[in-house]
């Protein structure tokens, strides 16, 4: 399972990716992997404010329907919108593919997963 | 096809040990007295003779305790004891399914594949190539004896009496109000009639038949049976490099028994679940995995994937095939769902319901079943509330993204009253989003052959 280093994850299977207070938030290759083919996101709007738990968006496979929750506190300032025309980008590069940018107000990222401990998790079970 | 008790057919009645899984059914027998012809716990017959695993003798071991509890305890429900003493079954293809990388999910009481590659991509095979699914899950009961025509005419709404030999209607088995009790195929084979229920519905499928039986004999043969379908342009020429491509019946939901592929005894039928072409296999429970495989290699020049429950669900979908629990229920009556073909309200016999749809004919039915197109983006799921003009009028029973259309579609039931509009809202969340009423299938196989490539 694929789970790069330099990013933060949590037991939902989100990763967030901070740069200069920038958060860009995705779900994972295994989140992925178990959604199976996506079809559907539905994506925040620019300029909400979500606080860490809150919903950031819905993602839709063939098969199921899984919210996609905002590790992080902070505003939406920017959204993929790739993923209106191409949902399968999350299947094809998780990581590649962040669902929104959210510029942090909270200190959330720091109670985040680092790639170990969230392999771990998943190795858990 | 031979007629039950003789060798090779995969339908005979099991002897010797095999019989012992049908114990449940033998007590049903023994309460309502209804079946003449039980022949159980007889000698060891060759077949008795295979090996028997742990899980298969814990499981006699239940079927025996079951059997001395309702001795003991007459007034349990026997269903009750069947649910909680059953756990989740494996259909002889598990192994297969694993060997394949199938992922796995519990299904009407069986562990069967919701994919193995991916849906989508297993939806394409099919309607492009060719796809392998197994349907082992599926209640097969044979009914035979002198009542059977009758107790079938009684309990069907589709018109038995005129079903010819070695065909297959669809049909409803309906309570008297008129709602399904379970939507099924009836096959008419030798004066015997096999009925395949949907796995969900086995139980009550044959408490029902049980109640209404008369005179005639019904037994389960969905434990020592499998059943594999095959389905999408290229089933024929899978068939025809295993030797039977020339034994499949020309017209739809047609029979053929006394056939052999690699060595193993099978029967198929024109029919399936998917909107195109192509069979479904009968053969038995022992022979299924090696019948899998001779089919899966045979299918590898052109182009066939095993295919899990999640393209079937997408495949059925797009050709507006009804599912029960969605667009059928005891609550919905096949009238309400647009299926009249298969209510003969005019047949000779009357039929449990008859009276009760005869009524919703004459007034018109309440609500109606129709098909509709998302216009935004989303997707619709059974549940989600239909508008018009901003007044809830229905439910969506089965949406969903349509990979052969690219679009997303739903069926939903409606208040009669708006069943000639077009445009209608979908509420997805929180969100109305507008949806094109249009005609169903949404999908319609082209008469022209399509180019079938290999696999890699």
């Amino acid at each position: 399972m694929n789970i790069p280093n330099e990013r933060k994850y949590t037991r939902e299977h989100e990763w967030v990716k901070l740069e200069e207070g920038l958060a860009h938030i995705g779900i994972t290759d295994h989140a992925q992997h178990e959604l199976g083919d996506i079809v559907f996101v539905e994506l925040p709007r620019v300029g909400t404010r979500l606080a860490a738990g809150a919903q950031l968006a819905v993602v839709e496979s063939v098969k199921a329907v899984s919210e996609v929750y905002c590790p992080v506190s902070g505003e939406v300032i920017k959204v993929n919108a790739a993923l209106e025309n191409s949902p399968q980008l999350l299947n094809e590069a998780p990581y590649a593919n962040p669902i929104a940018t959210i510029q942090v107000s909270g200190s959330e990222y720091g109670t985040l997963l680092d790639a170990a401990q969230y392999e771990a998790f998943l190795q858990e079970g | 096809m031979n007629c039950a008790g003789e060798a090779d057919n995969v339908f005979a009645e099991p002897k010797g040990k095999d019989a012992i899984f049908k114990s449940l059914r033998q007590k049903d027998r023994a309460r309502t007295g209804l079946c003449k012809a039980a022949s159980y716990g007889g000698t060891e017959g060759a077949r008795g003779r295979t090996r028997i695993s742990q899980v298969e003798k814990q499981r006699q071991a239940s079927v025996l305790a079951c059997l001395l509890r309702l001795f003991l305890l007459p007034d349990l429900d026997i269903n009750e004891v069947e649910t909680s003493m059953d756990e989740t079954k494996r259909t002889p293809l598990y192994e297969a399914h694993l060997k394949l990388g199938g992922k796995m999910m519990a299904f009407a009481g069986y562990w069967l594949p919701v994919q193995y590659s991916g849906i989508i991509e297993e939806h394409h095979a099919v309607r492009n190539a060719c796809g392998l699914f197994d349907v082992s899950h599926m209640g097969r009961f044979i009914i035979e004896g002198d009542g059977a025509a009758g107790t079938l005419e009684w309990l069907c709404t589709n018109d038995i009496a005129s079903l010819p030999e070695g065909a297959a209607c669809y049909t409803f088995l309906c309570n008297a109000s008129g709602g399904v009790i379970d939507d099924i195929l009836v096959y008419k084979l030798h004066g015997k009639y096999m009925l395949v229920v949907n796995a969900a519905n086995r139980e009550k499928a044959w408490r029902h038949l049980m109640d209404n039986a008369g005179g005639a004999c019904i037994r389960d043969s969905s434990d020592e049976t499998a059943q594999i379908a095959l389905q999408g342009p290229g089933f024929l020429k899978v068939l025809d490099k295993l030797g039977v491509g020339i034994n499949v019946p020309a017209k739809r939901y047609r029979y053929a028994g006394g056939l052999r592929i690699a060595g193993l005894d099978i029967e198929l039928s024109t029919t399936g679940y998917t909107g195109e072409e192509g069979v479904e296999i009968f053969c038995r429970a022992g022979d299924a995995a090696a019948l899998y495989d001779a089919l899966y290699d045979a299918g590898a020049d052109f182009g066939l994937r095993p295919c899990g429950l999640g393209c079937r669900d997408t495949l059925r979908m797009e050709a507006a095939m009804p599912l029960y629990g969605h667009e059928l229920g005891e609550d919905i009556s096949p009238l309400e769902a647009g299926l009249h073909t298969f209510v003969k309200l005019d047949k000779t016999a009357d039929f449990i319901g008859k009276q009760a749809l005869l009524e919703q004919e004459e007034k018109g039915v309440p609500r109606t079943r129709i098909g509709l197109k998302l216009l935004d983006r989303g997707i619709p799921r059974q549940g989600c509330g239909v508008l018009f003009k901003g007044n809830r009028t229905g439910t969506v029973t089965s949406g969903g993204f349509c990979p052969t259309l690219g679009g997303s579609y739903a069926m939903a039931l409606i208040d009669s009253r708006y069943a000639e509009k077009d445009v209608f809202k979908i509420v997805i969340r929180d969100r109305a989003l507008p949806a094109q009423r249009v005609d169903m299938p949404f999908y319609k196989r082209s008469k022209q052959p399509k180019q079938i490539k290999g696999r890699n």
